[in-house]
């Protein structure tokens, strides 16, 4: 079976290291060094703008935003904004897709593993036909944005609301979406679904879809030197 | 020299956004250095040259949507003659004369005179109509969708995209149109094929639809409900002469009186809200390690129509009497086949009934609505021979069936219901409800 690494950071990884360390695992893969991977971690609060955000989607003022003690960054995947903070999951597959991806095959690949994930916690959620991401009726669970570099390796991924604060969306319009609203897992099962829950189940799901196996890494723990901790 | 074409991400994935070109026209550029950036329904990409050498022209332009193959830049190898005039350049333009558009002019401009005469004479032979080029048959699934949901015929839609394709804003504007003039509605849709030209030898036996939106909605619904439920099933058997009687004798004055029939769906509905109230948990919904116990009732009646399968809630049937049920479930079952349910007339239910009777079914196992715990079933009324008092005799029976979700609900509990609404319908007094 394929193998991949798990890279699971501990604490909250401030979204500009993070960030860079996909970046440089996505570089190496494409040159055909290293080994798939799929990072987990948490960020501090965090509002990213893709490629198409519009003014009109942010809502608060960027002094508000570092007011309330959250960062705002410009990034280079697809759609546009969408928050990362305490209590919600983040996943980076950086994957070798092939000379000819499938990148639609992807991306559902993702949603079904959020799907199955979340199921397995008693919550039933289902895709859109028309927008990316998981959802509980209009309300969004969990945020999908994927970039491909040099159409072959995958950067970015999912964001899955746990037990986040979901009062932080206030400050934005969620993917540009002004009539639909976010969830959380723990909201939708009446009680609190953390992160820590989510992990483990999050991983078994991803070996299925994808049929990899995910490895923890070696000792010493090379995640150490792919993404630098840090505490909130 | 090597043309640059819009790459395909997938197999259903017919179209691209050309975001950012990352090189200018004139630029030198090694073999997979990345070249340009696109978009496609759910990924961004950046894309990688297909050669190495100068690229000495870029024919889409940033913010551009183009389908799959299109042609987007040319690259030519150092030591190379740029593309004007080369010999293969006419033949190039009647292969693919969809090149149409700002982009394609601008080419024409640096080819010689009698190339670009052979490019427009190309432009219009074989197309089906003059306004629709040879690709306006490729339509992205957002089309497809818009074209669904607002019961377009695309074959009356003008594409300006590329080639003639239908963009979203021609589906949009198609439709604008046609609500400001009511009197020109189109046609019933024809199911959109986009299956490629099957063998000869399986012509007219297959046919290939895309799914329809809300059939792909139903089937993760229904997926979705086996996978996250534990079903179980049982049955009972009703004597519904009570009920038949009743409807007989009511029959035609309700008709005349309301303006629509009465069936047995409302006797149903009526029996089953009581039974809920008196088992609450038949009721209730699992909600991660809490159970949410419902003392009111919201039934969700199952709806067949043109396009499927919807199942529209009547909110507070426990405060309602049979009148009231059955001019409800005939409001929203009339707005359910005319597609003009409100969002919130289809969530909200904590029980369905489903009701396969009217096409002949004996007997069925429903599927779980979602997240409720349990689905009723009521099939086709018929006279039978029962036993009753040491005799036989000819009644009207039907089979009331039930799926339950057995993390909640457990089998007594499910007979105990199923038996509480048999006694009601069998031995409950309509008539005064019905206030005729």
């Amino acid at each position: 079976m394929r193998r991949a690494r798990l890279i699971l950071p501990s604490g909250l990884v401030d979204y500009d290291d993070a960030n860079a360390q996909m970046h440089a695992l996505a570089e190496a893969r494409l040159r055909g060094e290293g080994e798939d991977a799929l990072i987990l971690l948490e960020h501090p609060p965090v509002y990213t703008a893709g490629r198409r955000w519009k003014a009109d989607h942010i809502r608060w003022t960027e002094e508000r935003i570092r007011a309330a003690g959250a960062a705002l960054r410009f990034i280079d995947r697809g759609g546009s904004l969408t928050f990362h903070g305490p209590g919600q999951l983040v996943g980076y597959p950086v994957l070798d897709l092939g000379a000819r991806p499938d990148a639609l095959r992807f991306v559902r690949d993702l949603e079904e593993v959020v799907i199955r994930a979340a199921a397995d916690v008693g919550v039933s959620l289902h895709r859109s036909d028309v927008q990316t991401g998981v959802w509980h009726g209009s309300r969004k669970v969990c945020a999908i944005g994927v970039r491909l570099m040099r159409m072959r390796v995958s950067l970015h991924g999912f964001a899955l609301n746990c037990t986040t604060d979901l009062s932080w969306y206030d400050a934005i319009v969620p993917c540009g979406l002004a009539d639909e609203g976010v969830a959380s897992l723990s909201e939708l099962a009446g009680r609190r679904v953390t992160v820590d829950e989510m992990v483990p189940v999050m991983v078994r799901r991803f070996e299925e879809v994808f049929d990899l196996r995910l490895e923890p890494p070696g000792e010493p723990r090379p995640s150490a030197s792919y993404l630098s901790a840090t505490r909130a | 020299m090597t043309q640059v074409k819009m790459p395909q991400l997938g197999e259903t994935v017919v179209e691209g956004t050309i975001l950012k070109w990352l090189k200018h026209e004139g630029d030198t550029v090694a073999q997979d250095e990345p070249l340009f950036e696109i978009s496609t329904d759910k990924v961004d990409t950046e894309v990688p040259s297909p050669a190495a050498g100068k690229l000495t022209k870029i024919l889409v332009p940033e913010g551009e949507t183009v389908s799959v193959g299109t042609d987007l830049a040319e690259i030519t190898a150092d030591g190379e003659e740029p593309a004007a005039g080369t010999p293969e350049e006419p033949a190039k333009a009647q292969a693919e004369p969809a090149e149409a558009g700002p982009a394609k002019a601008e080419a024409g401009r640096a080819e010689e005179p009698a190339t670009a005469g052979a490019g427009k004479a190309a432009r219009t032979p074989t197309a089906p109509s003059p306004e629709k080029g040879p690709r306006s048959h490729i339509l992205s699934p957002l089309v497809r969708k818009l074209a669904e949901e607002h019961e377009v015929d695309l074959s009356q839609v003008t594409g300006t995209g590329t080639g003639g394709r239908i963009t979203k804003d021609d589906v949009l504007s198609f439709v604008a149109g046609r609500e400001t003039a009511p009197a020109a509605a189109a046609p019933a849709p024809a199911p959109v094929t986009v299956a490629p030209p099957a063998p000869a030898a399986a012509a007219g036996a297959e046919e290939v639809i895309p799914v329809p939106r809300v059939r792909g909605l139903i089937a993760e619904h229904m997926k979705r409900s086996l996978e996250i439920s534990a079903r179980a099933w049982n049955a009972v058997e009703v004597n519904m002469e009570n009920v038949v009687r009743l409807r007989e004798r009511f029959k035609e004055p309700f008709k005349a009186r309301e303006g629509f029939s009465l069936t047995y769906m409302p006797f149903v509905a009526r029996a089953v809200t009581e039974a809920l109230l008196a088992y609450p948990m038949v009721n209730s919904e699992l909600r991660g390690d809490q159970i949410v116990v419902k003392h009111y009732v919201n039934l969700g009646i199952a709806v067949s129509y043109d396009e499927g399968l919807i199942v529209p809630v009547l909110k507070g049937t426990d405060t309602m009497n049979l009148l009231g049920i059955a001019r409800g479930i005939n409001d929203l079952a009339m707005r359910a086949r005319a597609h003009q349910l409100k969002p919130d007339e289809i969530r909200g239910g904590t029980f369905t009934i489903t009701n396969p009777g009217p096409f002949g079914s004996l007997i069925s196992v429903p599927i779980i609505n979602q997240p409720e715990s349990a689905i009723l079933a009521f099939d086709t009324v018929e006279q039978r021979p029962v036993v009753i008092d040491d005799a036989i005799a000819i009644r009207h029976m039907v089979y009331l069936s039930m799926s339950w979700d057995h993390r909640l609900i457990d089998g007594a509990l499910a007979s105990q219901f199923l038996s509480r609404v048999k006694q009601n319908l069998e031995t409950w007094d309509f008539a005064e409800d019905l206030a005729l």
